[in-house]
């Protein structure tokens, strides 16, 4: 009798103090499972915000590189090439390829040709020139004279747009006709060049001359190409970017139709479309 | 007798002895977690409100595409807007207006920029009217240590949003005459602001 309760009174003695150590670790327990809790709660805090903010900062940067072409003069774009100026980080200024619309850095044709538009007409008056015809296509001209608004256009955006370019993105930009009832871009006209040794070659006119247009299934349709790349898919079926940001800006385009009596005046409404996109992997 | 009795018996505190070390480790460890967390979330809510402050600031000196008075920079948006942005969302800034007109460099050397390219820093304050690519033509800031000073230093945490801008370019004399420019927004909070 003696030693079954002695026995018993071990056995609670040990039984309490495994109890206590088992409390220990399973408040051990609970203490690790809440810290993962918090640190995973801390590395997804802020992040949603973060990329919002990001976003908000390169529709502002677009937003600003529309706006700056209604006020930039063209012939300043005169300097504009496919070498990029730069500075290392020993301060050695460097050059880089900048490998897109590289028929801008035709003399005759590309922003060279700019420097004739001496002081008085901004990019965006250039352009309105452009457009300003019976039938309204970017091809740098007014009816029968020079308005190289399309090219004056496309150098603002190739020395602007240079950051996301070399940030691995794609760009590209729009004239919508919002008077036609699916909102179609404008044609931009392809342009043959002459090199000064007279070889003849049809120059480099869109972004859709790389990827991920090349192996885009449809090519540019309704809306342009922000439009295709919003809602395009290559050929094995995948999306052509998942991520697009695309600003949209009025612009407005008077027309008059000399040849009718009296001359008509007509108001057209135009949108300048600008997007960027990281190419799907 | 009550010797065999209590035999393997500690005392009330020695027998729970071995347990008070993962209660302890187990305290320990969610304290510190609760404090390194709070630091944490603080500094990102910190960074968060200063690019955010940022971003407000610079949708006040983007919203037209042109700068081509200085004048009127430094005193109507900047008195007028800027600083007051600025005091209510308890922040410094210095806005600096940089005119290239021919071609645009975007990139700053960090380390050792030599005196002449140290020119192109975005927080670069001293103000030229000749052509040299990228010079600083305007700034605006609140920051207390400018005065006097070619180069603003600025916080490593601060956060510099940079955009395209028309700025004149007198390229023609007599003729006005809009050129590429950019526009630097560096914003900052005072250590131990929040």
């Amino acid at each position: 009798m003696e030693r079954t309760r002695k026995n018993l009174t071990e056995k609670t003695s040990r039984r309490r103090a495994q109890a206590a150590i088992f409390d220990g670790i399973t408040l051990l327990l609970l203490a690790s499972i809440s810290s993962a809790l918090i640190f995973s709660f801390v590395g997804t805090y802020g992040a949603q915000q973060d990329r919002v903010l990001r976003s908000a900062y390169i529709l502002n940067y677009m937003q600003s590189v529309v706006k700056a072409s209604y006020y930039v003069d063209a012939s300043t774009l005169s300097f504009v090439n496919n070498v990029e100026y730069g500075l290392d980080a020993r301060g050695i200024e460097r050059k880089n390829n900048l490998e897109i619309y590289l028929d801008l850095a035709e003399s005759k044709t590309g922003c060279k040709a700019l420097e004739k538009y001496s002081g008085s007409f901004s990019v965006s008056e250039l352009l309105k020139r452009d457009l300003a015809e019976n039938i309204p296509k970017l091809d740098d001209q007014f009816d029968t004279t020079d308005a190289l608004g399309i090219t004056a256009y496309k150098c603002a955006v190739k020395e602007l747009m240079k950051p996301f370019w070399y940030s691995g993105f794609y760009y590209g930009f729009d004239v919508i006709d919002l008077d036609t009832a699916d909102g179609n871009a404008v044609q931009v006209a392809s342009k043959s060049v002459v090199t000064p040794s007279g070889k003849r070659y049809e120059s480099i006119r869109h972004i859709t001359d790389y990827p991920p247009f090349l192996t885009a299934v449809n090519a540019v349709s309704q809306g342009g190409v922000c439009a295709t790349i919003t809602n395009g898919r290559t050929a094995d079926g995948r999306e052509l970017s998942p991520d697009v940001v695309t600003v949209q800006v009025p612009f407005k385009v008077v027309y008059v139709n000399s040849a009718a009596t009296p001359p008509e005046r007509k108001l057209r409404s135009y949108a300048l479309a600008l997007c960027i996109w990281h190419p799907a992997q | 007798m009550s010797m065999k009795r209590t035999r393997g018996f500690v005392g009330p505190l020695g027998d729970d002895l071995p347990s008070i070390f993962p209660i302890i480790a187990a305290v320990l460890l969610f304290v510190g977690t609760l404090a390194y967390a709070n630091d944490l979330v603080l500094q990102k809510t910190r960074a968060l409100e200063t690019r955010q402050a940022a971003l407000g600031l610079s949708y006040i000196v983007t919203e037209k595409g042109l700068i081509n008075n200085r004048t009127e920079f430094e005193k109507n948006t900047c008195d007028d807007f800027l600083k007051k942005y600025a005091v209510s969302n308890r922040i410094q800034f210095l806005v600096t207006v940089k005119r290239y007109c021919k071609y645009v460099q975007f990139y700053y050397p960090e380390e050792n920029p030599g005196p002449e390219k140290m020119r192109l820093s975005p927080a670069y304050l001293e103000k030229s009217d000749n052509e040299m690519q990228g010079q600083t033509w305007a700034y605006c800031t609140n920051a207390k240590n400018a005065r006097n000073r070619e180069l603003l230093s600025v916080p490593e945490d601060a956060v510099t949003l940079t955009y395209p801008m028309a700025v004149p370019c007198p390229v023609t004399p007599g003729l006005p005459t809009n050129g590429l420019g950019l526009i630097n927004v560096i914003a900052w909070k005072e250590r131990g602001k929040i």
